[in-house]
């Protein structure tokens, strides 16, 4: 009795009490630089995105991190009492935010006489780094993010995982595997070849789900919910290309392969080269491709639209389309096969292992830009994993799809034969 | 009965399985966790440094030291494997009138000539040297015939389009796979051009294919600068008018991925002793 107390006593120790905090990862790649170098990497990365429990909103980025207007009533030591100036919602809470200053407005003037509240709302914020003067313009910032991150980890971590590389616990179980956000590249969208997704397009993933796939709709979440979600993701998106964008310049220095390393006195000199002129130097390259390549997403420039309404189906149409499917010009049928089913001969020759050229993969078929198998739509089954509006099955024959061996027609099909195309793929599940 | 072992077990099962937090059964994933948002202002750059970067180190008055070349050889050291072809002749599954249709499809991989020569290596600087500045011309356009992409192995300049033509009789399709730039995967019918512009030096060659013939691949490597060859048949390469100056090459196969971190050459006023590279069978091996 009193050994298995005793026993049960250590049980309970061992495991520990409390919770493990969450923590993001690092990339393959980053794992394969050197020791000291991925230090530098995780500092860099720390500095730039914080981690899950301590986020950092970098101002650099494209997000909207949530700010909202408030001016310096009293500083002490380490915190400081602000006065909210423009109007939140009533379920606002400061909890965890920090206190930035206010950027000046275009014009290069910094605002004087600031506008009165509605409602006066004194909220204390800690302060660590920067000092405040009474009466100063600063905002509060970081509402969106730490809402989006609560949401994200309730609703989305499991499959996504922590870091976005969609690698939760569950994916391992799950064909398709969720996605791996770190590439900046999402399959279903309605923007341009090399575009990144525009806010709406992720808005309708997370709303309508992944038909065919296990994303389910999260229809149900309040529109305000949904869009700090997808802040949240674009976020973990800009923080995966980001680490790209700093290891992949590493890679054949500071690589950890001994046999092309250099002597570790050598190395470490070179490392400290690295950080102290080429780092700075890539991270506001970096910063400024993030902000160029996200902005851009919301370019309605880069929204693909059709030139022409939609040809009204009917047989001449769907005949126009079922000769461009199985015709040479278009090819639909090497991947998709005679009938739709997604069987075509591309689907039977063994490829590359992707990322490793040459070595060819054990099973037949193709692969995405993530490494998985992956196959051709069966369209025969009548589900459509982007959306089934005509817009959306225009959108995947013009644009292709992101990341996958499905090509942009775009450039080589006019309007009028994709609407031709759209109209036959609608038919293929009702015509056999 | 309530101490009895079973209960016991029940009940650690019970604690341990939330991590002993009794107090908030959270839906896991840490959700409910204390979060706090810090905030990094944009970030301001720091001066331009006047450390040299890895790749060259060239001496003060650069223009005025004169130019040399950097050629040579490079070499396989070993008998060099014989490769089976990509696809038999006949064998293709994907428009076999055309593909594999008179001739086996290579395997491009590792070609050698029989004096010993690797063709397709690649040498280059990985990044201009500073204070360089020139012009760059249009690099050699990409070609697709017999379902094979000519040439197997070429130079892009960033910012310059790079012609991509498809002179078969079978729609083709070209999807790239670079580090830092976008990748494309555009659909060429037969007889279509276009064009591709990379806007950022990668720094190592990068795979292309085609997803419908999924043996078709070639290799790309954008550069800034013209400081880089690509050894022909014969394993003969050559990269003139250098400045004068020291330099570190990066020599890169597709099959043994660096050859060469940072081959050291040093150009003083004129052309370098022609180098003959000799490299083991073994680091070709997959």
């Amino acid at each position: 009795m009193t050994r298995t107390l005793l026993l049960y006593s250590l049980i309970l120790l061992a495991c520990g009490c409390g919770r493990r905090p969450a923590q993001f990862s690092l990339s393959s790649a980053t794992l394969e630089l050197s020791d000291a170098a991925q230090d530098v990497v995780r500092e860099e990365l720390t500095a730039a995105f914080g981690t899950p429990e301590s986020l950092v909103a970098w101002q650099a980025l494209p997000v909207d991190f949530g700010t909202v207007d408030a001016v310096v009533e009293n500083v002490a030591d380490s915190s400081a009492e602000v006065k909210l100036l423009s109007a939140v919602g009533s379920d606002f809470t400061a909890r965890g935010l920090s206190i930035a200053p206010k950027p000046a407005t275009e014009s290069g003037d910094v605002e004087t006489a600031p506008t009165e509240p509605s409602a006066a709302t004194l909220i204390t914020v800690p302060v660590t780094e920067a000092t405040f003067k009474q009466g100063e313009q600063v905002a509060l910032v970081g509402e969106h993010l730490r809402n989006g991150r609560a949401l994200y980890h309730r609703h989305c971590v499991h499959c996504h995982g922590v870091s976005g590389d969609g690698n939760g616990p569950t994916a391992q179980y799950l064909t398709p595997r969720p996605r791996d956000y770190r590439r900046g590249l999402f399959k279903f969208t309605s923007t341009t070849v090399s575009v990144r997704p525009s806010r709406d397009d992720l808005h309708r993933v997370i709303k309508y789900g992944v038909p065919g796939t296990y994303m389910p709709s999260f229809m149900l979440l309040p529109e305000n919910e949904t869009r700090e979600i997808v802040e949240y993701v674009r976020w973990l998106a800009m923080r995966g290309e980001y680490e790209t964008k700093i290891v992949v310049p590493m890679q054949s220095d500071f690589t950890g392969n001994p046999e092309n390393r250099t002597a570790a006195s050598e190395a470490a000199e070179a490392l400290k080269v690295f950080r102290e002129s080429d780092l700075p130097g890539l991270v506001e390259t970096a910063a400024q491709e993030l902000s160029d390549d996200w902005s851009a997403a919301e370019d309605e420039g880069n929204t693909v639209l059709p030139k022409s309404s939609r040809t009204p189906s009917g047989p001449e149409s769907i005949d126009r389309g079922r000769k461009l499917f199985l015709g040479e010009k278009a090819k639909c049928a090497s991947c998709h096969g005679e009938l739709g089913r997604g069987n075509g001969p591309s689907t039977e020759a063994f490829n590359d292992v992707p990322g490793k050229p040459g070595v060819k993969s054990d099973v037949p078929g193709l692969f995405d830009i993530w490494g998985n198998i992956i196959k051709p739509r069966n369209l025969t089954q009548d589900v459509f994993r982007g959306g089934r509006r005509p817009v959306d099955v225009y959108r995947r024959i013009h644009s292709g799809i992101k990341g996958t061996p499905m090509q942009a027609f775009g450039s080589t099909l006019t309007d009028e034969e994709i609407w031709d195309l759209v109209n036959y793929v609608y038919s293929i599940p009702h015509t056999r | 009965m309530l101490v009895s072992p079973r209960y016991l077990w029940l009940l650690t099962v019970a604690l341990v399985l939330p991590g002993c937090d009794l107090a908030r059964l959270d839906p896991g994933g840490g959700a409910f966790s204390d979060v706090t948002v810090s905030v990094r202002p944009v970030a301001v750059a720091k001066a331009d440094s006047p450390e040299t970067p890895t790749g060259a180190d060239p001496s003060p008055g650069v223009p005025s030291g004169g130019t040399g070349s950097f050629s040579g050889v490079v070499l396989l050291n070993g008998t060099a494997p014989v490769l089976p072809p990509r696809v038999g002749k006949g064998a293709s599954k994907v428009d076999p009138t055309v593909c594999a249709a008179e001739d086996a499809i290579p395997d491009e991989s590792l070609v050698v000539s029989p004096t010993g020569g690797i063709a397709n290596v690649f040498i280059y600087l990985d990044r201009k040297p500073s204070g360089w500045k020139g012009t760059l011309e249009n690099s050699v356009p990409l070609d697709q015939l017999a379902c094979i992409f000519k040439p197997h192995s070429l130079v892009a300049f960033a910012n310059i389009p790079l012609l991509m033509k498809n002179s078969d009789k079978v729609a083709h399709n070209v999807q790239t796979f670079p580090s830092l730039n976008s990748s494309i995967n555009a659909s060429m019918p037969a007889g279509t051009t276009m064009e591709t512009v990379f806007k950022k030096p990668e720094p190592k060659p990068f795979a292309a294919k085609c997803q419908i013939h999924p043996w078709m691949e070639y290799w790309t490597l954008v550069v800034d600068h013209p400081f880089v060859a690509i050894t022909d048949s014969e394993g003969k390469f050559s990269i003139p008018s250098l400045p004068s100056g020291k330099y570190k090459f990066r020599i890169w196969h597709e099959r043994a991925d660096l050859l060469e971190r940072a081959y050291a050459v040093e150009i003083k006023g004129g052309d370098a002793a022609p180098v003959e590279l000799k490299f083991d069978v073994a680091r070709f091996s997959r």
